[in-house]
């Protein structure tokens, strides 16, 4: 029993890991759509029956693709593949249509168990037959970098999301290669706003070093112990800032590791916001660039949001360049 | 090992694996018996790699004679042994845990040696525990130089560079003091700026600002590094010329006012060209304190001042008190 089958995620490196795992002989067609947008134009055209979709996408997310689905009434089956694992992405996925919700990092087995449920598929494959590989232009790392980072901080985001019981809205994190002048003029201009604090985490392993950086609001303390069920903080609120940025750090870097299969060591988060323009390093066009990811959580409900930036230095990037190039093959 | 001893066993290697703290065991011939995690992830060697290999074989950079000296005389002696950043900032290189905000491109670490005793008493390998101690310096070498930056502040004219008023005062009175002491001489002079009123309100005080700049650069050229150099007040100096006669502190003085006439201050696109107003006074003996000894230095600038300006005058030189001087014609206004 073959099926057309459509895999619209906006990652490459996600949408081939997919594709490997289907089961051999599993899909008559295969399409590929970058963002919700195609996937929906495959779908009207009666290219799919179905339909692994992603949640966080430019260009019409998850969330969209399922309510024009079911708008226009068009006749697939969805079955979510998202980073995001908070419950309530969950049971906002289920309200709007879909067959199936299915975590990321996908494994094949899982995936087949999936299918074998609802009838998709007649028996389990023998796993130990050598999928073709998907021919296809190479990966560059920073862009399977982008899918385990996207992975990684669903995991941070649902553990937020258990201690303050709220929905967190995911972003896109921006990866750049960029100087160290560049990065570090960032962060001291973090620093700037007297209203807010910047807690640095730092983590080495596995020859990757790099740090941590979360910027929240001072002013939120008080929202967010409420949200923890706590009472009024002493002192000036700053140690549940701290619990927080911790966690979300400590979550986002070993949601990494496990994914990249290293071992990292994290140091004791710090306050760092006493940064200024002496910190940073002069301009240098032949430096090595540092590698910087960039993003905001935020919490609709209870404004509240909260940047990240992850940072690896000059000499993390080949042993990060091999161990992706590893993963993908 | 029954199995709660077997689980408590795993549960310590577990600590010891994961603590933030560096742990390494080596035995009387310096071969690795023991690399935590920490070890593992900071050198990014791990243990395997490691295990009963020689600790200077595998680390050259280490300061082999010292740490050999170390351990021997904690196994000789049975007794752990300290060193702090302080005296020597870290063992191994390691880069800073905090590789971009923190202060440090490497690691500070305080070290702990122990002794470790076997089961049949003993003691034949040493455990090297290292501190990540990098924020701790940091913040005590941050407070060092900003105490060493308050301190300069506290003794300097922001604008000038010279010392400020208070600190070129005590500077003086120490010099009065000393002088009295020891019987022997100093000079002191007093110079301001002509006509500095016109120079701001003709350009602005930002120009009034680089001038004074350029006396102060200009002094610093001319003087020696013994001389004492201080910003009185607005656009009056003071420097104390230490172990300096009369003749001796007119010489510098002409050199001084000889340099000052000679600049020309670029601002806004005007060419500003400025003189100085000079008083000289040898501490005598009839100056009973410091305040005295700069009256007499003030006295013969108000001379040089009604002399005509751009000039030098010897206190001693002066035509006695000041009411004998010739006067100025009076400005009359005839409005």
């Amino acid at each position: 029993m073959a099926h057309s089958v459509i895999i619209c995620d906006d990652s490459r490196f996600a949408r081939n890991q997919l594709a490997r795992a289907l089961p051999a002989g599993f899909a008559r067609d295969l399409h590929h759509a970058e963002n919700g947008r195609e996937a929906l134009a495959l779908l009207r055209a009666r290219r799919g029956e179905l339909l692994f979709l992603d949640l966080n996408m430019p260009d019409l997310d998850g969330y969209q693709v399922l309510e024009t689905i079911r708008r226009e009434d068009l006749h697939c089956l969805v079955i979510v593949v998202s980073g995001d694992i908070q419950p309530q992405a969950q049971q906002r996925i289920m309200g709007l249509g879909a067959l199936a919700f299915m975590r990321k990092p996908m494994e094949a087995s899982q995936l087949h168990q999936l299918l074998l449920r609802y009838g998709l598929l007649s028996e389990l494959p023998n796993t130990t037959d050598p999928h073709p590989a998907v021919a296809g232009p190479q990966i560059g790392y920073l862009e399977s970098l982008q899918e385990l980072i996207n992975v990684a901080m669903g995991q941070a985001a649902n553990q937020m999301a258990n201690l303050l019981n709220v929905f967190i809205h995911l972003p896109i994190p921006a990866l750049r290669l960029c100087s160290r002048h560049q990065v570090m003029t960032e962060v001291a201009s973090w620093c700037q706003s007297e209203s807010h604090c910047l807690i640095s985490q730092g983590f080495i392993g596995s020859n990757l070093a790099g740090e941590c950086l979360i910027r929240l609001d001072r002013n939120d303390s008080g929202k967010i112990l409420r949200l923890m069920g706590q009472e009024e903080a002493e002192g000036d609120g700053h140690e549940v800032l701290m619990e927080l940025a911790a966690m979300l750090s400590s979550a986002l870097l070993l949601g990494l590791a496990e994914q990249l299969g290293f071992r990292l060591s994290h140091s004791h988060p710090t306050m760092a916001d006493t940064l200024d323009e002496r910190h940073i390093p002069l301009a240098d066009d032949h430096a090595q660039p540092v590698l910087s990811v960039n993003f905001t959580y935020t919490i609709p409900s209870q404004q509240l949001s909260c940047d990240l930036l992850l940072l690896f230095t000059e000499a993390s990037l080949r042993p990060l360049e091999r161990r992706l190039s590893l993963l993908v093959e | 090992m029954s199995q709660i001893a077997l689980d408590e066993f795993h549960w310590i290697l577990d600590v010891l694996q994961s603590i933030d703290v560096g742990l390494v065991v080596v035995d009387r011939q310096f071969n690795i018996q023991l690399w935590n995690g920490f070890m593992e992830n900071h050198s990014g060697i791990g243990f395997s790699k490691l295990q009963g290999q020689g600790l200077f074989h595998r680390f050259p950079a280490l300061p082999e004679s010292w740490l050999r000296r170390k351990v021997e005389t904690v196994l000789a002696l049975n007794s752990p042994t300290f060193t702090s950043w302080e005296q020597r900032p870290r063992l191994f290189n390691f880069i800073s845990s905090k590789p971009f905000t923190g202060r440090s491109e490497l690691m500070y670490q305080n070290i702990t040696i122990l002794p470790l005793t076997s089961r049949n008493g003993t003691t034949d390998h040493a455990c090297i525990i290292l501190y990540d101690v990098t924020d701790a310096a940091m913040g005590k070498l941050g407070l060092q130089e900003a105490n060493q930056q308050l301190k300069v502040l506290s003794v300097t004219d922001r604008l000038t560079g010279l010392f400020n008023r208070g600190h070129w005062e005590e500077c003086l009175r120490q010099e009065f003091n000393r002088c009295q002491r020891h019987a022997h001489s100093s000079t002191l002079m007093m110079f301001d700026i002509d006509f500095f009123k016109k120079i701001n309100d003709g350009y602005g005080h930002l120009a009034g600002d680089a001038v004074l700049r350029r006396v102060s650069k200009t002094l610093m050229q001319v003087l020696r590094s013994t001389d004492v150099a201080g910003r009185y007040g607005g656009e009056e100096f003071g420097i104390l010329l230490l172990d300096v006669d009369e003749p001796g502190a007119m010489y510098v003085a002409e050199r001084l006012r000889i340099a000052m006439a000679e600049q020309i201050v670029e601002f806004d696109q005007h060419h500003i060209c400025f003189s100085i107003s000079v008083g000289i006074a040898r501490l005598e003996p009839q100056h009973a304190t410091a305040s005295d000894w700069i009256a007499a230095a003030d006295a013969a600038l108000y001379h040089a001042k009604r002399n005509g300006r751009n000039c030098c005058v010897l206190a001693s030189r002066l035509p006695g008190l000041l009411s004998e001087a010739k006067p100025l014609p009076a400005q009359v206004d005839h409005a």
